[in-house]
């Protein structure tokens, strides 16, 4: 996205996009979901970004609520790009939250790396032995299908009928591992006294 | 003791992880709220979402791909409710003015790009409730059916004189084609008062546009071998439904279909649903026909027991 913005450059889309059809808006969420988790994670000006899932998932689904609004959707001009009028929109509903908020400090330092957040956030949420104990699920998971349908589907984002193509199976089939792997899942908490 | 705001984060955040069950704008809207005012709802959140991130290898400090087709879902949800009561807001006004012309415009829609060797679409209206069609095709070489099947794997077909599914079934929806100039079909079902149901092509898994049908008699979604059975209770209430199967030349985008319905009112009867959708959808669809199966669906079999 750092040569071509789709709203700008695009003008079916653009066009869809403004009346509200719901592919477009599909594609645009998707489109511009990194830009928004950069705002929300690394922050901007004096503010280094939201910490916790709660606040970062919170911010993200208020930005495009407010991108997704018809008047902001009317607003946006076609000629520049979009990113940076959504970037303007994030930063006005993240200002907004902190205003609402006092919890959240304000630094001028830089922002920190990512992968040092990533790391501080899931220690604070779980302690290291419980840390170990869900990270160790994937290796009870030994079937190569459902290795597979747990790395496309959870974390890659595909859609079951790419997965089947992939796999060669069919998309009921997917779907039937999908809930046997979330089974699994709740089995496994549960056997380790997890919530 | 857990609060009640946090035994409902609790099971919000439940719903939320789970990929068999529904997640909506509303849902998502009342699971922030709650953690964006309550810090044990916060640390519950925080505590779930890092567990599921961490079980399916995914970044700690970002959603999952998985949570972010809930986020992209909820918020679609929520654009659509407020185009809809955007829409009906106005509907408001042109009501009055398009009641005068409604039969009309039914009768001249309902014909509109249906062969000349179709047959009259029986009548339906909102007090019909009886199964039309079981799946085999007709004269024009198209029909949509529906099965009920029990936890115990037992297939009933809901006919004229067994018009009933259970809440706690399952639903198998049966396609049959002939005809060479409807390769596609899109299939939702209505309720009245509530949102579609999207079957195939479902905007949960993916599905944008219609999807390609095969030719032949009773074919379950999903292909004879594994068929894709819907638990009603996942996403039906008790109550009238009607599964519409479009049957087209060039498939339909999802967004155009949801675009239609958000225009007319929820409790709009089968026959209407039909009429607009003749009127709407026919231009982009090529040759095109609406076929429909309507039923009721009862309460738990247990209660229907009692």
């Amino acid at each position: 996205m750092t040569d071509g913005d789709l709203l700008r450059d695009d003008a079916r889309t653009r066009e869809a996009f403004k009346r509200g059809d719901r592919w477009a808006l599909t594609e645009v969420y998707r489109v511009y979901y990194p830009l928004v988790t950069t705002v929300v994670t690394r922050g901007f000006g004096g503010f280094r970004g939201f910490f916790n899932p709660a606040d970062r998932d919170d911010a993200i689904q208020s930005i495009f609520a407010a991108a997704f609004e018809q008047k902001a959707r009317l607003r946006y001009n076609g000629l520049d790009p979009y990113t940076a009028f959504l970037r303007g929109i994030a930063q006005n509903v993240v200002r907004r939250m902190l205003e609402r908020r006092t919890k959240f400090m304000r630094t001028d330092g830089q922002p920190e790396l990512e992968h040092k957040e990533v790391e501080t956030a899931e220690a604070q949420f779980l302690d290291a032995e419980a840390i170990q104990v869900v990270r160790a699920f994937r290796e009870t998971i030994q079937e190569p299908v459902q290795r597979q349908i747990l790395a496309s589907y959870f974390v890659d984002g595909d859609a079951e009928e790419t997965i089947a193509k992939d796999l060669g199976i069919t998309r009921y089939k997917v779907r039937k591992t999908i809930s046997l792997l979330d089974r699994r899942m709740r089995r496994y908490l549960k056997q380790h006294g997890l919530p | 003791m857990a609060s009640r705001n946090l035994k409902r984060t609790k099971a919000l955040c439940l719903r939320y992880l789970d990929p068999n069950r529904p997640w909506t704008g509303a849902d998502d809207r009342e699971l922030r709220e709650l953690v964006r005012t309550h810090a044990e709802c916060s640390d519950w959140y925080n505590r779930s979402v890092s567990i599921h991130r961490s079980l399916v290898g995914a970044s700690p400090g970002l959603p999952s791909a998985f949570e972010r087709e809930r986020m992209l879902l909820a918020t679609m949800d929520a654009v659509s409710r407020a185009e809809s009561q955007r829409a009906h807001f106005g509907l408001r006004w042109v009501v009055p003015l398009l009641v005068a012309g409604a039969v009309g415009i039914v009768v001249i829609s309902t014909q509109r790009n249906v062969p000349e060797n179709a047959p009259a679409l029986a009548p339906i209206d909102s007090d019909y409730f009886g199964a039309r069609g079981s799946g085999a095709a007709d004269a024009i070489g198209v029909g949509v059916g529906i099965t009920g099947v029990t936890e115990s794997n037992q297939a009933y077909e809901v006919t004229a004189s067994e018009t009933s599914l259970y809440l706690d079934d399952y639903l198998r929806i049966t396609l049959s084609r002939t005809a060479d100039e409807y390769p596609f079909v899109f299939v939702f079902g209505v309720q009245p008062d509530r949102q579609p149901v999207w079957y195939e092509p479902d905007p949960e898994h993916g599905g944008l546009s219609s999807v390609s049908v095969s030719k032949g008699e009773a074919i379950p979604l999903g292909g004879s071998g594994d068929p894709i059975e819907f638990k009603l209770s996942g996403r039906h209430v008790t109550g009238a439904l009607t599964v519409f199967a479009l049957f087209s030349q060039k498939p339909l985008l999802q967004s155009d279909v949801a675009r239609m319905l958000s225009t007319l009112p929820p409790t709009a009867s089968a026959d209407t649903l039909t009429a607009e959708m003749y009127e709407t959808l026919a231009p982009a669809a090529g040759t095109f026909i609406v076929t429909s199966v309507s039923s009721v669906i009862r309460g738990g079999r247990r209660e229907a027991a009692q």
